[in-house]
């Protein structure tokens, strides 16, 4: 398909081009930019995690210490009534930063990531306060590898090889090289391999060093695979778009026809469609009101708060082996508990409402999302790199779920107002958050990175095609 | 002869099908943006006013409770979206809604519309100025890439030069019309914006008629500006091919890649805290200091009781003719206060660091400047939701004030003990927000302001100097 | 009237136009001959002012071009070899526009109409547009355009070159009534016998020089053709 000569030559005319060789480097500092910036995000958000986990589990050691004492008899239990109280369990919830987090950040910028996991707190209060980013920075976006590839590369790709063939046919070139023995497509081909390999080229490059930059080392086996796996969703992409340009380069227009047709498809891959396809997803599948389900959560604490001799009635009617003769804490204590877990149970539903319209929005996406490729790629990348809104999705169920089993672990002991034992603590579950495995993520992103390829290659195809007719009709009239 | 030559533009304008085609797309993606954007806002408002009632409904309805009990469970302060915000949604995404006003404590505002939103709303955000700075720039770009280069090429130029045109008479008139359709195209998209805000209850802000003016004028200034670079650049050019590529690159660099490479290096020079230590730190140098066991905060506690013991001129607590628990938590609200400002201008100055960082991209892309001034003109940046923020804090302080009020003249010796019910929950204000006047806003946009004009003035340099050096002949070839 | 005193141009070290004198009374009409680069095309542009002389001066209607470029070119009217319109305009609106950038604002649809019937195209081909045009309809528009501004005195650069025998006699008919009207021409054209036609004189240019001038009323066309190549042969020995 290509021809050496042709190939050398374009290769010295890129190196003599100073504005090509501009543009490529511009492309590489960027891109290593973006490597750097990206590996520094992930590092920070790992220390911030680490350090919340660090801390939390100290507390909790500190916790236990507390009643280890009272049970050797260091400590006498009238000396320390709060001691093994129950209620006071405090457990940390972290979602580390994914694999490839420094590849793509994803959502990961404005949705918590830790959780301190309290009966003191409702469902609605898990995780804090947390909305301390900037707004400016949050919505201008980062520049991440992500960014880079599904952004910049496509026009770097585009600056590069738009005049593959209508600089040759405006300026008559085109006519003197059919006289020699080589087939329009195999110029035109020849010409494109060098320009895009470039890019690629580059691209590639400042991804290994991602690779490690973000390992802080060698990279360890899921980060390797995880890698592999991006740097497919990116091939695939450069695929589409190396497909997409060929074949606009088929259609012969002149220089300037060409390179507006190559930019209007940017714009409209890159910036239009996935605008109009996040707005119809919203559009179909709105939220609930994020200030309907606080105004619930708050009216029905408020409520428990005010009920809360029957609230205890329906409690002890549903546990009737609970004594509450002897008990000797604070009655806040218990009552807080009943009001967080009426709370809990209460916006359970609208919870699951807000579960399941990020889902139905995920199935709606699934499906037409195949009308953006950048919405494809950046999907497939994000989920790769676990940096994708499902995960921060599940993460949040997650914790709630862990709080409720938190709560049934400890519940006889809050409501009998009972010291927990070091035995009864060991049953307090640990924190763990499943990871989807390679496998599993492969398989979740082989459509849309299919799609990509094959998408590319039927592009590729039509200009294969129209070049041969284009060659039939040049030798017919000249 | 401005004009003649605009009005042969305008028509070939009209019979081009591509100009056509861009412009229609161009119009069906603004039409789409405003009817996004007007659901959001009006859904946005909807769902406040039903909170707000909600909240004064619970709050009312409390029952019997230690005032400081309820200071703790305390209310929100909603913030509210305002019709410019159809237009330009600046920051609303990326703010929080809802501002817990609790005792002891500065709540950031919660519940951010982006955390609901799908990730590839991350990618591009459809908004009516989305489709202003973004497009119109390069529809300015296509109706002229080709005005002088193009007509050189063809040879019209030379004609047309031949008798006896001016230069500037020349690029004047393709300015004109290029102008006068982008300009009809602001004045559509704003005018889309404001009939759909008449259809609907959202509350206005103040100063409407300037907003809106100082919006159209912005946008025209920001088309301007690419309209005379688009001129310029053709003029200057040997051919159109190589005008349309410098400009489309110069697209790229100030719509597209300018503000985001901008707002990630603000981000590395001047980072954000990380949200759950920056959050740590309020609590813990709010309330240790002051309830902590530490000797620093005993004595704190210590020196505010003996200060008031010795003001009432007794020797205990239970002498004092007020509750002693109530005064001791407003005095450590008082001690908090002054915390969360230090701590909020830290939080909120890094944020205006950034932005100040950003602008310095502007001078690689005008859409920076614009959307400083338009943001801040459609009460959605980051001077509006400070002032809200604020607003609601000083609120916060007087409301709980107001509560521990109550505990300590009437709270005796009950302290903990004391309840309030129903009637005196009923008296309890609202917090009503006052968005800032336009004469607020001015003083900030001078940089902004200026650095469009800068641009302005650089893109008329620019076409001014292709004027001078003739547009034929051997200067121009 | 078209006047040229010592007037020479270069560019570097080329030598485009050395000293030449001409002078096109009303009436007149001078067609200079040469090969390509003699200096035929550098001729017309220093006229129109596009090109700055490096010695001596070009007048149009008696007004030096360098010192008052946009009022000498008020009554000059310029026919390229491809006279370049809009193409999504029609002829009559490409007519109108020309019109009024020549001050004529007034012009109404008939009078506009006039002109192009004088310049020779159709009625029906006024309200086509101009992309379908020939190149010698495109030229009638030219003309027409010259004769809205009243020119008075017209360069024409290689206007028949292209152009099918009929559509070339019909042209010099055409300008041989603006000639007989009054105007001043100078054409550059590469035909000896359309330049016998309508020639007053005829110019040879070579290597930028006006090498002889001719009374078509003095010479025949054969005459006229190898005094012609003689000359030719000369350039083509000095360029070598």
């Amino acid at each position: 398909m290509t021809n050496r000569t042709v190939l050398a030559h374009e290769f010295r005319s890129i190196l003599h081009d100073r504005w090509q060789v501009g543009l490529l480097l511009l492309f590489a500092l960027l891109s290593i930019y973006a490597v750097f910036q990206g590996s520094r995000y992930r590092e920070a958000l790992r220390e911030t995690a680490t350090a919340f986990e660090t801390e939390h589990l100290a507390n909790a050691a500190a916790w236990r210490e507390q009643m280890v004492a009272i049970e050797t008899g260091e400590t006498r239990p009238e000396d320390d009534p709060w001691a093994g109280l129950a209620m006071n369990v405090a457990m940390p919830a972290v979602l580390f930063p994914g694999p490839l987090a420094d590849f793509s950040q994803g959502v990961t910028d404005v949705h918590p990531f830790t959780a301190r996991v309290a009966l003191w707190r409702s469902v609605d209060r898990l995780f804090g306060n947390y909305q301390f980013q900037s707004p400016g920075e949050t919505r201008a976006g980062p520049v991440d590898p992500g960014y880079v590839i599904v952004f910049l590369m496509p026009l770097l790709m585009i600056a590069l090889s738009f005049g593959a063939l209508a600089g040759d046919r405006d300026s008559g070139r085109l006519g003197l090289v059919l006289s020699y023995p080589i087939s329009v497509r195999e110029f035109v081909a020849s010409k494109l391999v060098v320009r895009l390999g470039a890019v690629l080229l580059i691209a590639a490059a400042s991804l290994i060093v991602g690779l490690f930059l973000g390992a802080g080392g060698l990279p360890d086996g899921q980060r390797l695979g995880r890698f592999a796996l991006w740097s497919l969703a990116a091939v695939g992409y450069f695929a589409f778009w190396a497909g997409a340009i060929g074949w606009i380069v088929s259609l012969n227009r002149r220089g300037e026809t060409t390179a507006m047709t190559m930019v209007g498809l940017w714009v409209l891959i890159s910036l239009v469609s996935p605008a109009i396809l996040a707005a119809a997803a919203q559009l179909t599948y709105p939220a609930p009101s994020q200030l309907a389900f606080l105004s619930l959560a708050r009216q029905v604490s408020s409520e428990a708060h005010r009920e809360q001799s029957s609230v205890m009635e329906g409690m002890l009617l549903e546990h009737p082996e609970l004594s509450v003769d002897n008990y000797t804490l604070p009655e806040y204590i218990r009552e807080s508990y009943l009001v967080t877990q009426t709370v809990d149970r209460r916006v359970e539903p609208v919870l699951e409402e807000f579960d399941l319209v990020q889902a139905q929005r995920r199935a709606f996406l699934g499906l037409v999302q195949y009308a953006a490729p950048a919405a494809l790629a950046l999907r497939a990348m994000n989920e790769i790199a676990g940096t994708d809104l499902e995960r921060q999705v599940r993460f949040e169920r997650e914790v709630r779920d862990y709080k409720s089993r938190i709560a049934r672990a400890v519940e006889a002991n809050v409501l009998a107002g009972e010291r927990m034992s070091v035995a009864e603590m060991s049953r307090i579950p640990q924190w763990s958050f499943p990871e989807p495995g390679l496998g599993a993520t492969a398989r979740a992103v082989l459509a849309p990175v299919g799609a990509l390829f094959l998408f590319g290659f039927g592009f590729a195809g039509r200009a294969a095609g129209r070049l041969a007719r284009l060659e039939t009709r040049l030798r017919e009239t000249s | 002869m401005t004009w003649v030559i605009a009005r042969t533009e305008l028509l070939q304008y009209w019979r081009d099908g591509r100009v056509l085609t861009v412009l229609a797309i161009v119009l069906l993606l603004s039409a789409a943006a405003t009817v996004t954007g007007w659901n959001a806002v009006s859904t946005m408002e909807r769902e406040r006013a039903a909170a707000v009632g909600m909240d004064r409904e619970i709050w009312n309805n409390q029952g019997d409770k230690n005032p400081h009990t309820a200071a703790h469970f305390s209310r929100y302060a909603f913030q509210p979206t305002f019709d410019l915000a159809i237009f330009d949604p600046g920051l609303t995404n990326h703010v929080g809604n809802a501002i817990w006003l609790e005792a002891h404590y500065r709540d950031p505002a919660a519940l951010r519309p982006v955390e609901d939103a799908v990730e590839i709303q991350r990618i591009a955000e459809m908004s009516p100025v989305w489709v202003l700075q973004v497009f119109a720039p390069l529809l300015a770009i296509v109706l002229l890439f080709g005005a002088v280069a193009g007509e050189r090429e063809s040879g019209t130029l030379r004609q047309l030069m031949a008798s006896g045109l001016r230069p500037a008479a020349f690029l004047m008139g393709k300015a004109a019309s290029a102008l006068v359709l982008l300009a009809a195209l602001v004045l559509v998209v704003m005018a889309g914006s404001l009939i759909l805000v008449r259809s609907d209850a959202i509350s206005p802000l103040p100063d409407a008629f300037f907003r809106s003016s100082g919006l159209v004028a912005l946008y025209i200034a920001y088309v301007a500006i690419f309209v005379f670079l688009a001129l310029g650049v053709s003029a200057l050019s040997s051919r159109s091919r190589t005008a349309l590529l410098a400009l489309a690159g110069l697209w790229i660099v100030t719509t597209v890649l300018g503000p985001r490479l901008g707002a990630d290096v603000a981000g590395a020079i001047s980072p954000a805290p990380s949200a759950p230590e920056f959050a740590s730190r309020v609590e813990k140098e709010s309330s240790d200091p002051f309830w902590g066991s530490a000797d620093e905060a005993v004595a704190r506690r210590q020196k505010v009781m003996d200060d008031l013991l010795a003001e009432y001129g007794v020797e205990t607590t239970a002498e004092l003719p007020i509750n002693y628990d109530g005064y001791l938590l407003q005095a450590s609200e008082e001690y908090a206060n002054d915390v969360f400002d230090s701590l909020y201008d830290e939080l909120w100055g890094g944020h205006e660091r950034q932005r100040d960082i950003t602008r310095v991209f502007a001078a690689i892309s005008p859409r920076i400047a614009v959307q400083n001034i338009s943001m801040a003109l459609a009460g959605t940046d980051l001077f509006a939701y400070r002032h809200f923020a604020d607003s609601a804090e000083q609120f916060r302080r007087r409301f709980v004030l107001l509560l521990n009020e109550e505990m300590i003249v009437h709270g005796g010796a009950d302290g903990y003990a004391y309840v309030s019910g129903n009637d005196f929950w009923e008296q309890n204000p609202d917090f009503e927000y006052v968005p800032p006047g336009i004469r607020e806003i001015v003083p900030n946009l001078r940089a902004d302001a200026g650095i469009v004009l800068a641009w302005l003035g650089l893109a008329f340099s620019v076409a001014a100097v292709a004027v001078r050096r003739g547009l034929v002949g051997e200067t121009a070839a | 009237m078209l006047e040229a005193r010592e007037l020479s141009k270069s560019f570097g070290e080329v030598r485009a136009l050395r000293r030449l004198n001409l002078r096109i009374g009303p009436g007149e009409a001078m067609c200079l001959l040469g090969a390509n680069g003699a200096g035929k095309t550098t001729t017309i542009n220093l006229f129109l002012g596009f090109l700055e002389p490096t010695s001596g001066s070009a007048r149009v209607n008696g007004r030096d071009v360098r010192r008052n470029p946009l009022e000498s070119r008020k009554r000059l009217a310029y026919i390229p070899e491809q006279v370049a319109l809009y193409p999504s305009l029609t002829g009559l609106e490409n007519l109108k526009f020309l019109a009024e950038l020549a001050g004529r604002r007034d012009s109404g649809e008939e009078e506009l109409r006039g002109w192009l019937e004088r310049a020779g195209l159709e009625p029906a081909a006024a309200t086509r547009r101009v992309a379908g045009y020939s190149k010698g309809m495109r030229q009638k528009i030219g003309i027409a355009a010259a004769l809205a501004r009243r020119a008075t005195a017209f360069l024409l650069d290689e206007p028949l070159s292209g152009l099918d025998p009929a559509a070339a006699w019909e042209f010099t008919r055409i300008l041989r009534r603006l000639r007989l009207d009054g105007a001043a021409i100078l054409l550059a054209t590469h035909d000896i016998f359309r330049a016998m036609d309508l020639g007053t004189t005829i110019g040879i240019m070579k290597a930028g020089r006006l090498v002889a001038e001719l009374d078509p009323k003095s010479v025949s066309s054969a005459e006229l053709e190898r005094i012609y190549l003689d000359h030719m042969k000369g350039a083509g020995r000095e360029a070598a």
